[in-house]
């Protein structure tokens, strides 16, 4: 009994490391030399107890969602290369704190914080895991691209999410797919002939120009494809738009031609 | 079990005994999980395997004594075998069907295994509309605290609400990080406080 009064009274008792940061109950201690490579570094403690995410001891970098779960604030999270796992979702359940994986690492350079979608700044886009986050519910939202009858899932590049949360729109090389979640796939449009071979077409040569001059000018790091990636995403918010249609969301945008039918897929 | 030989490594809950499990799990899917029971037998051996059912996973753990053949006699020119004693990690792994009692309730039962040691975690695994989604407990029999819990997966965020019951109804149960490849074990075992 007297171990856990002392424990809880450990946090405020404990001397702050200068630059700690203190969210909720958590504590986000900086590390800036260590075997992980060079750049601070966080350890996560949670009520004076350090909370490695998956294993993992030290992150990249913290930063607090808008929602809270349990009165304590829902954190991202970004694992370094060392341990290779990506982008997580920490929030507290039941007194412990929990991760869900939200984007698998690919860049240790450019790790993906999620794109804000446009018109939408709270809600984070994780194009390639096709996930998304509502920061100010913390509800990660997914969706099936399961093709209905057969067993297989599409993949898809997640481009936007609809007013409701319920359907999302996912570019694929000559098409559009929009996912529902229990029943898997909605509907697939053709990708316009002049996106295809001109607008996007466009993004990526562009992309891969900025980079290459980057690259020039002595900048590091840079990634065309993410870049792409962020460009792709608001081009599709110019394009395409949702359109509300008998209580669902419907897909409408510039050449965008009927729905084509799922059962051929 | 009839046949509860070394091969066996899955089981159906209402086979094994409760009174000698290291505890009971109680799990209520606010989503009724997928449900084809299917049964397999291998041709080898009289081994059967189940599918299609929620399941647990069991990891087990041994740590032993192995007497091992070493070779000596420089360069092995002449050799002479020697009795070399290893100390050896072993793994096992049990697979434990739910028994279903309705569409959303499912009931578990974690075994023992003798001459293993429990890591006191288990992972639950279920299909939702060919989802898979997996989600990792673990239990303490040696203190008391919480033993009913609302979970939400860490996938597909599902909806649970779990309940464990020990035998000496004394018992904690969490939530923790699943270790990928790995079903079953957490991958973050928190330091025991410190205590001042």
């Amino acid at each position: 009994m007297l171990g856990t009064a002392l424990a809880q009274a450990a946090p405020s008792a404990q001397p702050e490391v200068p630059g700690a940061k203190r969210l909720g109950d958590f504590l986000i201690r900086p590390t800036q030399n260590s075997l992980y490579g060079p750049g601070p570094h966080y350890t996560i403690m949670f009520r004076s107890q350090e909370y490695w995410p998956f294993g993992v001891n030290v992150v990249k970098g913290v930063r607090p969602i808008k929602a809270q779960h349990e009165g304590q604030p829902m954190l991202l999270a970004i694992t370094s290369r060392a341990d290779s796992v990506g982008t997580l979702l920490v929030s507290v359940q039941n007194g412990t704190p929990l991760s869900r994986l939200l984007s698998p690492l690919q860049d240790e350079n450019f790790p993906d914080w999620g794109v804000p979608q446009p018109g939408r700044e709270d809600l984070l886009l994780f194009a390639e895991s096709g996930l998304a986050l509502d920061t100010r519910t913390g509800e990660v939202l997914w969706f099936d691209t399961a093709v209905k009858g057969s067993g297989y899932r599409v993949v898809g590049t997640l481009m936007s999410v609809s007013p409701d949360n319920k359907v999302a729109a996912y570019l694929r090389f000559k098409e559009i797919l929009v996912a529902g979640r229990e029943d898997g796939l909605v509907a697939a449009y053709k990708l316009p002939a002049d996106a295809n071979v001109g607008e996007l077409a466009d993004i990526f040569k562009s992309a891969y120009a900025q980079a290459a001059q980057a690259i020039k000018d002595g900048v590091p790091h840079v990634n065309n494809h993410r870049q792409a990636r962020d460009m792709q995403i608001a081009w599709f918010a110019q394009r395409f738009h949702w359109q509300a249609k008998n209580d669902t969301w419907e897909l409408i945008g510039r050449g965008l031609g009927p729905a084509l039918p799922l059962s051929e897929r | 079990m009839s046949n509860n030989g070394a091969t066996d490594r899955e089981f159906l809950s209402e086979n094994l005994d409760a009174s000698k499990a290291l505890l009971t799990f109680d799990v209520e899917f606010a989503l009724a999980p997928d449900y084809q029971p299917s049964q397999n037998k291998f041709h080898g051996d009289e081994r059967i395997t189940y599918g299609g059912i929620p399941y647990i996973e069991v990891p087990y753990f041994q740590k032993g004594l192995n007497v091992k053949q070493g070779l000596t006699g420089l360069p092995y020119i002449l050799p002479i075998p020697y009795p070399k004693a290893e100390i050896e990690n072993g793994r096992s792994d049990f697979k434990v069907f739910g028994q279903r009692l309705n569409e959303q309730r499912y009931r578990f039962v974690v075994p023992t295994k003798s001459m293993w040691n429990s890591g006191h975690t288990f992972a639950l695994l279920f299909e939702r509309r060919k989802r898979h989604e997996t989600i990792t407990f673990r239990f303490d029999d040696k203190t008391s605290c919480a033993t009913s819990l609302n979970v939400t997966t860490p996938q597909y965020g599902y909806a649970l609400s779990v309940s464990a019951k020990f035998n000496n109804d004394m018992g904690c149960l969490k939530v923790c990080d699943g270790r990928p490849g790995y079903p079953g074990d957490c991958a973050f075992q928190p330091p025991p406080t410190s205590g001042g």
